[in-house]
């Protein structure tokens, strides 16, 4: 007994500082492990089944150096505890003593009292608990007709119950082939809570594994608790990879729009499009390069023109393209542009599927026999002449020729980024691959050994960020690291409400967008008596469709494309905050509460003090709430929000506890934004009563913090991190001070003023500089040194087309502006300069002249784009209902009520002063 | 006193954890309007493009048809989606799919068998229609007359159809043999065809008629187009599919297609029919279901043709005719009572003096017109 206790580990009661809820206790004899919270305690057990005997194996426990340390007959498994974030992570490893295959499955076993008032949520949804068992067994997802439709776990289940969620799973991206969530009867009134992995393990080989555990407050929702602690723990592993700069990964996608047709870039940044996903630049999938001595051989199915044939202007025809011919062609187009449009070479799906022929003659070992629940074969898919059968592109013939093939594609083009099609699990490999016992993510069912396609695309996405830093990956589904992520359905389709929001939960705080086929095909069911509509009764209806687009954006972090977006002022109005939003990163769990049954919709992106709540009131009138945000939730201090707005708002915040409450508008039927100004350390203990007003400026944005009747308190403030701009200073009733220790007399004020790190003018000087002549009539020099470099004329000739865009859409009388080398005239200019000495990432107001400078091309596409927005407010111009693609709202039904030049009037929800538009 | 008031959040217990609301789900009740008589109950959705939505056997209290379920799911009164079954018969067109489609139709009921729906622009399509249904008086069967006025675009095909969803029973009958006629091909003597059983595809048939037997319920239910409204290129279309772990089997007729201009209009009719105590159909004269034996017991064989009306049948002749391989003919006209639905009508033809030999057998019902039986070829021996 006193050796038990000894070797006990226990640790200390919340750990609030590592976002603990719950202490945990190690102990070698079942129960292993227990977890426990104020009032509440949950056993947990490790158990082994053993695949091979078909029995659970007799385990023998110590601790040893902090870690479970159990025997078995022939192998050993520890496991090592440590507390990541809110969560008891476990490194584990099972070592094979013995001289045979073991086929094991490690579990953590949860044994409390039943009851049905439970909810499970099993890694795709959140069920009540009714009927047990539940059991989510392995990967194999919900089967879907769609392509991309099986949809990736989440790899933690939880059983909810009112008070706490006992959580149990595993950090994603493990390259683990089966696990599985069980909830089921465990004699008298009780249930088990199981959460196990298979692993096959080799003779004298450790496999390595991390399994965890949790115990979290049910509070604002259900299973959203539990994954924001996943997020909270592992916020690495739920983020792009690439770096936040990169240009490319947090835009809008306009799809093919820019690989069919020449691109336009003045087009795509109005889209705020920044991606585009280059579809089947091959003749042959398996063979992305295009080598010489596969270039000839019989397809499946003749040859013949297909919709993607064309690729910005260059036609692909391969019935009669010679490979040499091909290589020349498929160059010029990337070079030419795929670093403006963010093309994302289309990887051959992500080396999940390979044309037949080639796939047997060169790459037997890597085909995947596989048919459970998924396909083996494809035809026509991409390429469609031929039939494709799936393969496995990790330890494989075929996986090595990939990577060679990815890498050479990517020094010959020079792709900023790769698509990776079809990313979902599902698909068992048993080929010989499978047998190397040194290959990860080896599971075993009662066919043998497995490895799920899981592994190979996990593999795949590392190889492109490890190889070739920078690049980023393009997931069509949740599988693997990606960067940015296509959801490839319509909010309007039923699948979209089968996926979500576990492919949301799975992506995290990737940027997500959303390609369906918009309001095309979905019109004529859903509007049936549209004929008989008036043309406002027809807008109408549009106009609350729209609407549920917009609050379903901000609900999941989601952008469209142009086909939600033309015709639809206020889709393309929200765009700024909605990217934005998205780029601060998408949270599960919303600590919030109001006293309204209005807020259908809300949401939360950014942690604490960066934190912006959205709320979406669908119903006709507005109404007036109190709400109340949860601080804990949102970080260590307590926050301070304001109303998110284009230039000024106030708010009445009241703080106690961790607890902020203010008013909130619930806007009828538009979006409305909460943004956290700042985080106080400490408040005192009877709270403070702040008033939070801002004033924003393209130069300048000032919070400030006015603090009524309150007592003396010290606390430390930490001011709200806005992207494009630097705090230059916080002062305290005046005086400069540091934030990080402050003293807050009664009824002081705080100031904290950013500037803009790029922009040194204000929306006033923008308004009143005379870029038109007194007929309206654009009239502008744009000018450039006598000898500009490329950069130079590259944002000259972008400057240009940004004002022949309104001229040619008629948004202005006429646009006379050209590009002039030499120095400036006087005239109303651009004066543009990049990679001069002393230049800076600077947009100023000289004279009559905006004065562009950037240190190197880079810098300069980015600012140039970034004041091309700004003009933009000075210039607006709505996309009318005009279809850009077959994919827009349908021109018979434009033609019918005459609203192809039309678009809908909206409320400018992010200004004051904005008021409808005419 | 320093003021040291604070406004506390004091209504944490009345608040709401936001969060994904979930939408209003309800089932659509539908507006219904019935018509009835001692065989058959025809219940109409007027409010859902005027759809047949349930036709039941009264005496078995058999509900033929699959009813119409749809659910109405309302994410915050902005989006109203509606999913379900699709089901409810109405007039379609193969280039829109009207089944997931609620338009609102005008009602008129002239007297209680009657209903007459029209719309401007049906199912949101540039048609104006008018149907009418009219259930037999005392009889065994509705009968639908459409008439479509095209407002859309010159020169468009248009190509009427209509899909009946039937409920597939419990038990369920097998689903091989399921619907009659059978497609005639012909025979590899090139005189007679044989009949293949088919359960689900396109066809192009040789009469004008659908049907499908239900044993259980010991009745057989029957599309019959107008035979010129079906024409030579009318086309049927079958399918046996689940439902909410039920069978339900699919019946369409869908008419040649014919280019239409703006103003032009079109009229088609059908009836649909049920033959209680008939399950093993073969041939459909006007509106009477028929099948043929021959009884080999006692000599000389006897020809018996069993008919069953769905409508009342006044007296009058039925000519039978054998036709040799060689193509020799043999007749005989038997006197016919008056036929009364629900029940059946037995007519025999005693066979002697006609040679040994294969025949086919048809013939002529006054008032309704020629029939053909694929089946049985006699072989008299």
């Amino acid at each position: 007994m006193k050796n038990i206790l000894l070797f006990t580990v226990l640790a200390l009661f919340s750990l609030l500082a590592d976002g603990a809820e719950f202490k945990w206790e190690l102990k070698p004899s079942a129960p292993h492990i227990r977890l426990s919270a104020d009032g509440a305690s949950y056993a947990g057990e490790v158990r082994v089944y053993n695949g091979k005997s078909k029995k659970y194996d007799r385990l023998a426990g110590k601790i040893n150096g902090g870690k479970l340390i159990l025997s078995a007959n022939g192998y050993i498994l520890t496991f090592k505890p440590q507390m990541k974030g809110g969560i008891l992570l476990f490194d584990a490893e099972i070592v094979n003593r013995s001289n045979k295959e073991l086929f094991l499955q490690p579990e953590l076993s949860f044994s409390l009292p039943a009851s049905k008032k439970y909810f499970f949520f099993n890694g795709y949804e959140t069920l009540q608990v009714k009927t047990l068992p539940i059991r989510r067994e392995g990967l194999k997802g919900r089967p879907n007709q769609k392509l991309a439709g099986v949809t990736q776990v989440f790899p933690a289940a939880a059983l909810i119950g009112e008070k706490y969620t006992l959580f149990a799973g595993e950090p994603p991206h493990e390259l683990i082939s089966y696990h599985a969530a069980i909830l089921e009867k465990s004699g008298q009134n009780r249930y088990r809570f199981t959460f196990n992995q298979r692993h096959a393990v080799a003779p004298g080989r450790t496999v390595s594994f991390k399994m965890l555990a949790g115990v979290t407050a049910t509070r604002y929702g259900k299973e959203e608790a539990m994954v924001q602690r996943m997020f909270d723990a592992f916020p690495e592993l739920f983020a792009p990879v690439v770096s936040p700069d990169n240009p490319y990964i947090w835009g809008t996608e306009q799809y093919l729009e820019s690989w069919n047709n020449i691109p336009d870039y003045e087009l795509e940044r109005r889209y705020h499009a920044s991606l585009t996903w280059a579809f089947v630049p091959f003749k042959r999938a398996g063979d992305i390069y295009g080598e010489a001595d596969l270039w000839e051989y019989k397809p499946h199915t003749p040859f013949k023109w297909y919709y993607n044939t064309k690729i910005a202007g260059e036609v692909f025809d391969y019935r009669n393209l010679s490979h040499e011919k091909f290589h020349a062609q498929r160059k010029k187009v990337f070079r030419k542009y795929a670093k403006d449009f963010g093309y994302a070479f289309y990887n051959s799906a992500a080396g999940v599927w390979c044309e037949n022929q080639l796939a047997v003659s060169r790459y037997p070992d890597s085909i995947v026999d596989d048919t459970d629940k998924v396909a083996k074969y494809l035809s026509p898919w991409c390429t469609p002449w031929d039939q494709h059968v799936r393969v496995f592109s990790y330890g494989t013939s075929f996986g090595k020729k990939f990577r060679e093939d990815t890498g050479k594609i990517h020094a010959d083009l020079g792709m900023p980024g790769f698509a990776l099609d079809c990313v979902t699990p599902g698909a068992y490999y048993r080929g010989p691959a499978s047998k190397n016992p040194d290959m990860p993510g080896r599971a075993w069912d009662e066919k043998g050994v497995f490895i799920d396609q899981t592994v190979a695309i996990i593999k795949m996405t590392d190889f492109i960020h490890e190889e070739l830093p920078g690049t980023f990956v393009w997931l069509n589904g949740i599988t693997g690291k990606g960067d940015t992520t296509m959801l490839e359905y319509g909010i309007f389709e039923d699948n979209f409400r089968s996926v979500m929001p576990v492919v949301r939960y799975n992506a995290g705080m990737i940027p997500m967008q959303t390609r369906g086929y918009g309001y095309s095909r979905f019109l004529y069911n859903y509007l049936p008596d549209w004929r008989n509509m008036s043309k406002d009764e027809f807008k109408s209806e549009l106009e609350k469709l729209s609407l549920h687009l917009i609050f379903n954006y901000f609900q999941y972090g989601l952008t469209g494309t142009y086909n939600t977006a033309n015709g639809f002022g206020l889709e393309q109005y929200i765009m700024p905050e909605l990217l934005e939003l998205r780029k601060i990163g998408w949270q599960a769990q919303v600590p919030l509460k109001v006293d309204s049954e209005k807020l259908f919709y809300s949401a939360r992106y950014g942690r604490g003090e960066n934190s912006v709540i959205f709320m979406g009131n669908p119903y006709e009138t507005t109404d007036k709430c109190k709400a109340e945000t949860g601080n804990d939730i949102l970080g260590s201090d307590n926050y301070l929000w304001v109303r998110k707005m284009r230039d000024n708002a106030e708010t009445v915040n009241r703080v106690k506890g961790r607890v902020t409450a203010f008013d909130a508008d619930l806007l009828s039927r538009l979006p409305v934004l909460y943004e956290s100004v700042c985080g106080l350390s400490s408040v005192p203990a009877e709270g403070v009563r702040v008033k939070v007003t801002s004033c924003k400026d393209i130069n300048k944005i000032t919070f400030s913090l006015k603090f009524e009747g309150n007592k003396e308190f010290a606390t430390a403030l930490h001011p709200r991190r806005i992207e494009g701009f630097a705090l230059d200073k916080v002062t305290l009733d005046g005086k400069a001070v540091t934030p990080e220790k402050l003293t807050v007399l009664p009824d002081a004020e705080i100031v904290m003023e950013y500037k803009s790190e790029n922009f040194t003018f204000s929306k006033a000087d923008l308004m009143k500089f005379p870029f038109a002549d007194s007929s309206g009539k654009i009239v502008m020099e744009i000018v450039v040194p006598q000898d500009a470099n490329a950069s130079e004329l590259r944002q000259a000739e972008r400057l240009e087309k940004l004002f022949k865009f309104l001229a040619e859409k008629k948004a202005v009388p006429g646009a006379d502006i050209r590009t002039v080398k030499g120095s400036f005239s006087g005239k109303a200019a651009f004066v543009v300069t990049v990679g001069r000495p002393a230049d800076k990432a600077q947009v100023s107001l000289k004279d009559n002249a905006w004065q562009i400078s950037a240190p190197d091309a880079a810098t300069a596409d980015k600012l140039v784009r970034s004041f091309s927005y700004v003009i933009d407010s000075r210039f607006e111009y709505i996309f009318p209902f005009k279809p850009r693609a077959w994919d827009c709202l349908n021109p018979e039904m434009l033609n019918y009520f005459d609203l192809t030049e039309e678009y809908l009037p909206f409320v400018r929800c992010f200004e004051n002063q904005g008021g409808k538009t005419k | 006193m320093k003021r040291t008031l604070i406004l506390l959040p004091v209504f944490s217990a009345l608040l709401l954890a936001a969060g994904v609301q979930k939408p209003e789900v309800k089932s659509v009740e539908y507006k219904k309007i019935t018509l009835k008589n001692q065989f058959l109950s025809v219940e109409l959705l007027p409010e859902s493009m005027g759809r047949i939505d349930r036709i039941t056997y009264v005496p078995g209290n058999y509900s033929i048809l699959f009813p119409r379920h749809m659910v109405k799911t309302d994410h915050g009164t902005l989006l109203k989606n509606l999913r379900g079954n699709e089901f409810g018969s109405c007039d379609s067109f193969t280039h829109r799919d009207m089944r997931p489609r609620e338009n609102k139709m005008s009602v008129e009921q002239p007297d209680e068998r009657t209903v007459i729906f029209s719309a401007k622009n049906y199912g949101g399509e540039p048609v104006n229609l008018t149907r009418k249904i009219v259930m037999a008086e005392n009889g065994t069967k509705i009968s639908v007359t459409s008439r479509l006025e095209w407002t859309g675009k010159d020169n468009t095909s248009v190509a009427p159809r209509w899909d009946f969803f039937l409920n597939g029973g419990d038990p369920l009958p097998k689903r091989r043999n399921l619907f009659i006629p059978l497609v005639r091909l012909k025979d590899k003597d090139g005189k007679y065809d044989t009949l293949v059983r088919w359960q689900q595809r396109m066809v192009t048939p040789s009469d004008n008629f659908l049907a499908v037997a239900i044993p259980p319920e010991k009745l057989s239910f029957v599309l019959i187009v107008d035979p010129d409204s079906f024409g030579k290129e009318g086309k049927f279309y079958t399918l046996s599919s689940g439902y909410n772990s039920r069978w339900y089997w699919w019946m369409a007729f869908i008419l040649p297609p014919q280019k239409m201009s703006k103003g032009d209009v079109r009229e088609y009719s059908f009836d649909a029919a049920v033959f209680p105590e008939f399950t093993d159909l073969k041939e459909i004269c006007g509106d009477i279901a028929m099948r043929c034996y021959v009884t080999r017991s006692t000599k000389p064989w006897i020809l018996g043709v069993v008919l069953a009306p769905s409508s009342a049948c006044e007296a009058g002749d039925i000519r039978l005719v054998l036709t040799s391989e060689d193509g020799k003919k043999f007749e005989k006209t038997v006197k016919l009572p008056a036929l009364i639905p629900g029940k059946q009508r037995n007519v025999s033809w005693s066979l002697s003096g006609v040679p040994a030999g294969r025949y086919r057998v048809s013939g002529e019902i006054s008032g309704k017109g020629e029939f053909s039986f694929p089946e049985p070829v006699i072989q008299i021996k």
